[in-house]
């Protein structure tokens, strides 16, 4: 097995804090993530504040938890990578001074990395064979993504439809223009008294479940953009028709209703995005990646062409992703300096529409 | 050679002291954006003017706050960051403290906490107060005060000035607790916030999940 850079990676722009040690672009030698899911439950989201405390909180024993996994030491890294935006300003702020810190104190460069850039990388990841050979189904380096490359990342922060032509050369085709996708889980979840995350919750709840009614499609400005606030403003009315009639609400049947809905427009964008562009395979990223409807109807619509899922730990948050990504920017001669800023609304490095 | 860092307002400065606390050189400025972004540049800039290599790090000492959340957090992380880096001890202080001993003749420091308050620690008291901006005496105008620039801007201080010597003052105050042998654990060293995020209890106890 080759062995490109090895990068120390470090994820903290929104409440998960991530940190991997990844090799040759690909190769997951260690990968800790502290969740603070439990933190948030007890708000029913996520407050910056809180979460910026919590990822200064756990970012050092994460760190020391994935070098002793890794089994490396400062003199076995090529570089430390951080995201930088998009995210939480006070939670992206931990991360970039730690890895400031971490950077200058062993003269290692630092990579600076889009987090939307990670989830797309997520794709790219693989586990390393054991040394024992245990681990079989990897005896056969897995293969990488082919180009043109299709990305739908899709979370509580983003949702977002990416055309990849080779690395780091990357369209915008379309994105939400209000709520991101998991962001209306998380919502409606909250407004059928479901349990923090909305995500898992409504798809626990409509499991096996007859919708209980049919939300209609929502339009946004671009041919492959999202809207999801109209949606959610539609299961509220749903409810409140319930109660006004002092009828019992049939939370699992408008959850199952909400579900189709919000994976019936990603998959409709999607599929036309995939067909246009005539595009190699169609690769997915973000925490709603791990919803299975969406992962059923993607794989249906699609036909034929590939659909590319990473394992759901890689789908959220972590810091893995972003040394797959940084290993293609570190390759590229890409350095951040001293004064590395936290970009909350960074976007990529997007080519205009041709 | 101890590293020190005091980010609590915008008036943020570094140091470099010798582990007696002696101090070797200081700079100060007033950051115009929250991010604390100079802290790293600046004092890369102070260690090579002043031949100090990385290796001569022995520790870091970095102000707690109470001030900006999230001038404390860029410091506190840039610290941690370096101590983990360095294999090094790392020493937290008070930072209105530190502020009092860099300005002897201010009889209190004052610090922002949110739109429209203070912290102000008097020299005569062991702990500081929250005070609202519109309870700040007309009398307090014309104290001396150590006082960060944005408040000496919006109160009208006419005797307060910026505490440009502060990294100086936390680097001796941490030289003499590691001179007494006492550093901090790195890993959960934390800014003395001094209260909940916004609306909120402090949630610091609920439980993260290591995936
Ligand atoms: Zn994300």
């Amino acid at each position: 097995m080759s062995r490109g850079p090895r990068i120390l990676a470090i994820e903290t722009s929104c409440d998960e804090t991530g940190i991997a040690v990844v090799s040759d672009g690909r190769w997951i030698e260690s990968n800790v993530v502290a969740s603070q899911v439990a933190v948030h439950a007890v708000t029913g989201g996520i407050v910056p504040e809180v979460a910026a405390r919590q990822q200064l909180r756990w970012i050092l024993p994460g760190l020391e938890m994935a070098l002793r996994k890794a089994d490396v030491g400062w003199d076995d890294l090529d570089a430390i990578a951080v995201t930088y935006g998009p995210g939480l300003i006070g939670s992206l702020l931990v991360g970039i001074n730690v890895a400031k810190g971490l950077a200058v104190s062993h003269g290692l460069p630092l990579v600076a990395v889009n987090h939307i850039e990670g989830h797309i990388y997520a794709n790219w990841l693989a586990e390393p064979p054991s040394d024992d050979g245990a681990n079989a189904k990897m005896a056969v380096e897995p293969a990488e993504p082919p180009f043109p490359l299709l990305c739908l990342v899709v979370s509580g922060g983003h949702t977002q439809l990416v055309l990849m032509a080779d690395h780091g050369q990357y369209r915008l085709l379309g994105q939400t223009v209000d709520d991101a996708a998991g962001e209306a889980f998380d919502k409606v979840g909250r407004l059928l008294g479901l349990p923090y995350p909305g995500g898992p919750a409504i798809s626990a709840a409509a499991e096996g479940v007859a919708p209980s009614t049919r939300f209609p499609l929502a339009r946004a400005a671009g041919r492959y953009d999202f809207s999801f606030s109209g949606l959610k403003t539609a299961v509220l009315r749903e409810v409140e028709g319930y109660r006004s009639r002092g009828e019992p609400i049939p939370v699992d049947g408008i959850a199952a209703a909400f579900e189709r809905a919000v994976v019936d427009q990603l998959v409709r964008r999607t599929v036309a995005a995939a067909a246009e562009h005539e595009v190699a395979a169609v690769a997915l990223g973000g925490g709603v990646a791990a919803n299975r409807a969406l992962r059923q109807a993607l794989a249906e619509r699609l036909g034929g062409l590939p659909l590319l899922v990473p394992p759901p730990a890689w789908c959220t948050d972590n810091g893995a992703m972003i040394g797959a990504a940084a290993a293609h920017r570190f390759a590229a001669g890409e350095r951040a300096d001293a004064a590395l800023e936290a970009i909350p609304s960074l976007a990529l490095p997007w080519q205009p529409a041709a | 050679m101890i590293i020190a860092i005091e980010s609590a307002s915008p008036d943020q400065s570094v140091a470099l002291a010798h582990p007696s606390g002696e101090l070797v050189a200081d700079a100060a400025w007033s950051a115009e954006r929250g991010q604390g972004s100079l802290l790293l540049p600046r004092l890369l800039e102070l260690m090579s003017d002043h031949g100090v290599p990385m290796s001569a790090v022995s520790s870091l000492a970095v102000g707690l706050g109470p001030g900006s959340f999230t001038g404390l957090r860029v410091g506190l992380a840039l610290a941690k960051g370096l101590a983990a880096g360095l294999a090094v001890p790392i020493v937290g202080v008070p930072s209105l403290d530190a502020w009092l001993d860099a300005q002897p003749t201010a009889v209190g420091a004052m610090v922002r906490a949110g739109a429209a308050q203070a912290w102000i620690r008097a020299r005569t008291e062991p702990e500081p107060r929250l005070i609202a901006f519109d309870a700040v005496a007309e009398t307090s105008r014309d104290a001396e005060l150590v006082a960060s620039t944005d408040l000496i801007g919006a109160l009208e201080l006419r005797r307060a000035s910026p505490p440009t010597r502060a990294a100086a003052a936390v680097a001796r105050r941490a030289a003499e607790r590691l001179r007494a042998g006492a550093a901090d654990d790195l890993a959960s060293l934390e800014p003395v916030y001094l209260r909940p995020p916004r609306g909120l209890d402090d949630r610091a106890a609920a439980p993260v999940t290591w995936l």
